[in-house]
C-alpha cells in the first residue's frame, strides 16, 4: 500500500510537517509539565524496545542464548508419564468424585458418557535419579538425565481444543494471527548467525494426528523475516532455495543484485517495510544456500552420537534425527529451534498409542539433553519438551483392565525444561491425589511464556510491537516469571 | 467466613455509630436543663431523645462488640469499655422511664442522674477513643503542662524496596512483623509481661520470664517458644487471632539462630535455601549468590568501537541495557593473531567468549591473560594447545571454560588448578585421563568436571 503517494517528490508534506511538529513541541510541553526535571536532566530513558528490524538486544543479562524446544503436540498424558496418582490406580474404575469434578463442562467427547471411570495408570512408576523423581517405565532414557530436569507439573491453559490451544502457546493468543515465540526472539534479539536464519522448525515427517499450520511458526504482525523456517528431511531441506537448472550462482548474485536496487528504488518511494524484509530474505536465502546443506550433512557424526541418539536418528525426518539437526543448528548459534511431533492425541486406546510415541521420542529427547550437557553447551541453551494441555484422569470410552483413553484437560498438565538458567532436579506444582486439579502453584501459559523470555535476558512486558494502533506482547496483558525455577 | 466478614464490617462501622448515643443523651440532657431554665416543660421531647439515645445504645453496643471479636484489640484494656457500653442500655432505658416520669422524681434525682451520665458518657468516649487511636493520641500534641513529656515519634515499618545488599535483617524484616503482630500489647504504654517490642532497647532487655532473646538458640529463647508452640497452649502468642504465618515463624528462628542481630544486613548473615525462597516469594528480595558478571560496573562503551569488531568478524553482544560487559563470538572460521588483538580495547569488557569451532592461529591467545571479568570461555572444537590454557591462570573470575574436543592433556590442566571461582570445566573429547580429572579435582573440590566417556 502506498501511504505517501498525495506527495510524490517530498518525504514529508506540508501537513505531515506540521502535524508532527506541532504535536511534538505540544507533548515536550506538556512532559515539561509534568516533571519540570526531566527537560534538564540528562538521564537515560529507558524506552521500550520499539526497533523496526529488532536486535535490539537484552534487558538484563541472558540465561539462555537458544532455545531448544520440543512441542509434543496433540497433548502427551502427564498421568502416563511423569504425574504419578497411586490414588488413581487405587481407585480404577471407580466414578470420578463429583466433588473433584467441580462442575466443570466438559468437551463433547465424554460429556456424554453415562460414567466417568477412574483410569489409573497402567505403567509401573518408579523414583530416579538423586532428585528423586517419579517416572514411568514408558521413557527409561528420559529417566536417566531427570536430575537435570526441572518438572512444571502444574500447568494449565484456558483452551480445550488443539488448534487453539497450541496456537496459544506458540502465541500467547487462542485466535491466531499473532507472531510465535520464535518470531519474537528473532525481532527482539536478531540474529547470532549471519547464514541462518534465527528460527528454525523441524517436524517429524509421516505422522498423523492433529495437523499443524505454518502460521503456529508465523511471525503474525512482526516483519516477515522474523518468521520460522522449515526445514524438511529430504533432497530439499528448505523449499525452492536451490537454484533452478541452468541457473549457476554468479547468475544468482547477479540477479539479486539488480533485484535489490529495484527494490531499493521501490522502497525510497512508498516506504513499506516489508520491502526491506524480502530484501533481507533473498538474502539469507542466497547465503542458505551453501550453510543449510553444510547443516543438514550429518555423515560425519560419529557413530557413538548415532548410538546415542538412537538408530532413528540415521534416518532423516524423524523425531531423533530431528534432535540431532537441533543440536547442530544449537552449534551455529541458531536461536529458537522449534521441532514438532505429533500423535500423542490418544482419545482411546491410550496404552498402546503411547508406548510407541515413546519409543520414538525418548531416547533422543534424553540423548539431546546428554549431548549438550557433555558439550558444555547446557550453559546457554535451553530445551523444553511438553504439549499444548494434559488428559483427563478418567477414561474417555470404555475402561478395561488393559485399555482405557483420555480426554483433553486444560486444568492441569506437565512440562519439562533442561539446561541453563534452570534448576535441575526439581518439580514445581503439583497436581491433587486424582490428578484433575491443581493442588499447588499454577502455572499460566502467560506465565512459562514469561519465564522463557526471562531467561532469554527479555522483560516481556517490555517487548511490544505496534500494530493496528495498539502495542502487542507475546503474554498480552498477563504472564508472572516463575521465580522459583530459576537457578 | 461470609459472617466473619459482614460482622468486622459492622464492628468496623462502630466508631461511627456510637455518636449517636451520645448525641441523642447530650441532647436529652440539655433540652431538660434548657427546660429548668426557661421554665418551659419539656417531658415529651426529652423522653423522646431518652428513646433514641437507649436505642442507639443497643446498636452501638452490638457493633462494638462485633469489633472487638476481630482479635485487635487487648481484653484487658477493652473491658472496662466492653462493659460500661453494655450497661449504658440499662442506663438509657433507666433514664428514659425517669424522663417520663418527673413527677415521681424530683429534680436533685433527675440532675444527680443527669450529671452520672455525662461523667459516664466522658469515660466510656475517651476509653473508646484510646482503644482507636492509642493512648497518646488525645496528648502527644497538647501543650506541655498536659502531655506527659514522652513524645517518642514511632518509625513506621519502612517498606522501600532495596536491593539485597542493604535489606537490614531485623529493621526490614523482623521489625515489621513484630510490628504487625506484637506490638499491639507489648509496646511502651502497655508492655504486657514486662515486654516492650516497641523499642530494640527493651526488647534486647526481655520481658519478665527471662531468656527472651537467646542469641543463636532459638529454642531456649522464650520469644520463639511462645509464636511456636501449639496455638492452644494459653501462653502462646499472639492471643489474638492474627498469628504468625508459618513463613513469619521460620524467618524468627533463622533471625535468631544468626544471632539475633539489630544491625546486620542480609548479606553478613548465612541465608539457607529455605530462607531464601521465603525472602524471594514474600519480600521479592532475591538472596541467591549473584554471578560475577551482575557485580561489575563498567562505563559504556560507543558503538564506534562495538562496530569496528563486528567488522572484524566478530558478534558483540552487550549483556543488558544498565550492564555493559561484552558477550563476543567470533563467526568466522580461522581467528587470526591481528584480528584476537582487536579485542586488546575492551579486553575488561569481555565476559563471555565464544570461540568455538575455529581455527587459531598459534599462539593468538595471549592477549586473554588480560580478560580480567572473563567469566565463560568456550573453546571447544579449537585447536587450543596446552601452552595456550597456562594464559587461563589469571583469569580469576572464570567459572565455566569449555575444552570439548581439543587436544589438551592432563598437563595442561595444572595451570587452571588454582582459578578458585572455576566452577564447570568440559573436557569431552580431549586427552585428559581419569588421573588428570582426579588431580584437577583435588586441586578444586567445588569443580565440576564434564567429561562423558566417548561411548555411551
Amino acid at each position: 500500500m502506498n501511504c505517501n503517494d498525495h506527495h510524490h517528490n517530498t518525504k514529508f508534506s506540508r501537513r505531515d510537517f506540521l502535524m508532527k511538529t506541532s504535536l511534538g513541541l505540544g507533548a515536550l510541553s506538556f512532559g515539561s509539565l509534568l516533571s519540570p526535571m526531566s527537560m534538564l536532566a540528562n538521564e537515560p530513558t529507558k524506552a521500550p524496545l520499539l526497533n523496526l528490524g529488532g536486535a535490539a538486544g537484552t534487558h538484563f543479562p541472558p540465561k539462555v542464548k537458544r532455545v531448544i524446544y520440543l512441542f509434543q503436540s496433540g497433548a502427551p498424558s502427564q498421568l502416563d508419564l511423569f504425574d504419578y496418582k497411586p490414588m488413581l490406580q487405587k481407585m480404577n474404575g471407580e466414578n470420578l468424585p463429583d466433588s473433584v469434578l467441580g462442575g466443570q463442562r466438559l468437551t463433547g467427547m465424554s460429556a456424554g458418557q453415562a460414567a466417568l471411570p477412574m483410569a489409573g495408570s497402567i505403567f509401573n512408576f518408579k523414583q530416579h535419579g538423586e532428585s528423586g523423581a517419579w517416572m514411568s517405565d514408558l521413557m527409561p532414557y528420559t529417566s536417566k538425565v531427570v536430575d537435570d530436569i526441572c518438572f512444571i507439573k502444574s500447568m494449565y491453559t484456558e483452551a480445550i481444543n488443539h488448534d487453539p490451544a497450541i496456537t496459544f502457546l506458540q502465541t500467547g493468543s487462542q485466535q491466531p494471527g499473532r507472531p510465535s515465540i520464535g518470531s519474537w526472539v528473532s525481532y527482539g534479539l536478531g540474529s547470532d548467525n549471519k547464514n541462518l536464519p534465527e528460527f528454525v522448525v523441524l517436524v517429524t515427517k509421516d505422522k498423523m494426528g492433529q495437523p499443524l499450520y505454518s502460521r503456529l511458526w508465523g511471525n503474525g504482525f512482526l516483519p516477515s523475516q522474523h518468521q520460522g523456517v522449515q526445514f524438511r528431511a529430504g533432497k530439499d531441506p528448505v523449499l525452492y532455495l536451490t537454484n533452478p537448472p541452468g541457473v549457476t550462482g554468479e547468475v544468482r548474485r547477479e540477479q539479486l543484485d539488480y533485484l535489490h536496487r529495484l527494490e531499493k528504488m521501490q522502497h525510497e518511494d512508498i516506504g513499506d517495510p516489508e520491502i526491506l524484509a524480502r530484501m533481507s530474505q533473498y538474502e539469507m536465502a542466497y547465503r542458505m544456500q551453501t550453510s543449510v546443506p553444510e547443516i543438514m550433512s550429518t555423515e560425519n557424526e560419529p557413530d557413538y552420537i548415532y548410538d546415542l541418539y538412537g538408530e532413528d536418528s540415521k534416518k532423516p525426518g524423524t523425531f531423533a534425527a530431528n534432535c540431532l539437526l537441533a543440536r547442530r543448528l544449537a552449534e551455529k548459534d541458531v536461536k529458537f529451534i522449534q521441532l514438532y511431533h505429533q500423535g500423542w492425541d490418544q482419545h482411546g486406546d491410550l496404552p498402546n498409542a503411547i508406548k510407541q510415541q515413546c519409543l520414538d521420542t525418548d531416547q533422543a529427547t534424553a540423548a539431546l539433553i546428554t549431548d549438550l550437557k557433555q558439550r558444555g553447551m547446557l550453559e546457554d541453551t535451553l530445551v523444553i519438551w511438553g504439549g499444548e494441555f494434559g488428559r483427563t484422569s478418567y477414561s474417555q470410552g470404555q475402561l478395561t483392565p488393559k485399555n482405557y483413553g483420555r480426554d483433553h484437560h486444560p486444568k492441569c498438565f506437565t512440562v519439562f525444561m533442561a539446561g541453563a538458567g534452570i534448576k535441575g532436579g526439581m518439580t514445581l506444582g503439583a497436581t491433587d491425589d486424582f490428578g484433575y486439579n491443581i493442588a499447588d502453584r499454577p502455572v499460566h501459559v502467560h506465565d512459562f511464556q514469561a519465564t522463557l523470555m526471562h531467561l532469554l535476558g527479555v522483560d516481556h512486558e517490555r517487548l511490544t510491537y505496534k500494530y493496528q494502533g495498539r502495542r502487542f506482547r507475546l503474554t498480552d496483558v498477563h504472564g508472572k516469571v516463575v521465580n522459583e525455577i530459576l537457578s | 467466613m461470609i459472617l466473619l466478614d459482614t460482622t468486622t464490617f459492622l464492628g468496623r462501622l462502630h466508631p461511627l455509630i456510637v455518636h449517636l448515643p451520645i448525641g441523642f443523651l447530650l441532647l436529652a440532657i440539655l433540652l431538660e436543663w434548657y427546660g429548668y431554665f426557661t421554665k418551659k416543660e419539656f417531658t415529651g421531647p426529652v423522653s423522646f431523645a431518652w428513646l433514641l439515645g437507649s436505642i442507639s445504645c443497643i446498636f452501638a453496643a452490638l457493633f462494638g462488640w462485633f469489633l472487638a471479636s476481630t482479635g485487635l484489640y487487648v481484653e484487658e484494656e477493652l473491658f472496662v469499655h466492653r462493659w460500661l457500653g453494655v450497661a449504658f442500655i440499662l442506663i438509657g432505658f433507666v433514664g428514659f422511664y425517669l424522663k417520663r416520669n418527673p413527677q415521681k422524681f424530683g429534680k436533685p434525682v433527675q440532675t444527680v442522674f443527669n450529671v452520672l451520665v455525662i461523667i459516664l458518657l466522658s469515660v466510656e468516649g475517651h476509653q473508646g477513643g484510646n482503644l482507636t487511636h492509642g493512648e497518646d493520641y488525645l496528648t502527644a500534641y497538647a501543650p506541655g503542662f498536659v502531655s506527659s513529656g514522652k513524645k517518642e515519634k514511632k518509625s513506621s515499618g519502612n517498606s522501600i524496596e532495596r536491593s539485597p545488599d542493604s535489606v537490614l535483617v531485623y529493621q526490614d524484616l523482623i521489625a515489621p512483623i513484630f510490628q504487625e503482630k506484637c506490638v499491639a500489647c507489648h509496646n511502651t504504654e502497655v508492655a504486657k509481661g514486662g515486654l516492650n517490642m516497641e523499642v530494640i532497647d527493651s526488647l534486647k532487655k526481655g520481658g519478665l520470664s527471662g531468656n527472651t532473646l537467646v542469641a543463636g538458640n532459638p529454642k531456649a529463647s522464650e520469644l520463639f517458644k511462645r509464636i511456636s508452640m501449639s496455638p492452644k497452649k494459653i501462653k502462646y502468642m499472639p492471643p489474638t487471632k492474627d498469628v504468625l504465618t508459618y513463613n513469619e515463624v521460620k524467618l524468627v528462628e533463622w533471625w535468631i539462630e544468626q544471632g539475633a542481630s539489630f544491625k546486620d544486613t542480609l548479606v553478613g548473615l548465612e541465608v539457607d535455601k529455605d530462607i531464601q525462597d521465603i525472602l524471594l516469594k514474600d519480600y521479592l528480595i532475591n538472596t541467591k549468590p549473584r554471578p560475577w558478571y551482575t557485580k561489575v560496573n563498567l562505563p559504556a562503551l560507543d558503538t564506534v568501537t562495538l562496530n569496528s569488531l563486528e567488522k572484524k568478524g566478530f558478534l558483540v553482544r552487550k549483556l543488558g541495557e544498565d550492564n555493559n560487559l561484552l558477550d563476543i563470538t567470533f563467526t568466522e572460521k580461522i581467528l587470526s593473531e591481528q584480528q584476537f588483538s582487536e579485542l586488546e580495547k575492551v579486553s575488561e569488557y569481555i565476559t563471555w567468549l565464544s570461540l568455538s569451532g575455529t581455527e587459531i592461529e598459534s599462539g593468538g591467545l595471549g592477549l586473554i591473560s588480560r580478560f580480567k571479568n572473563l567469566t565463560r570461555l568456550e573453546l571447544n572444537d579449537t585447536n587450543v594447545s596446552c601452552s595456550e590454557v597456562t594464559h587461563f591462570s589469571s583469569l580469576e573470575h572464570l567459572e565455566a571454560l569449555n575444552l570439548y574436543g581439543t587436544s589438551v592433556q592432563d598437563d595442561c590442566l595444572s595451570s587452571i588448578g588454582n582459578l578458585t571461582e572455576l566452577k564447570r570445566v568440559y573436557l569431552g573429547n580431549t586427552e585428559v585421563t581419569e588421573a588428570g580429572v582426579q588431580k584437577l579435582k583435588q586441586a578444586n573440590e567445588n569443580l565440576k568436571v564434564f567429561m562423558p566417556q566417548k561411548q555411551l
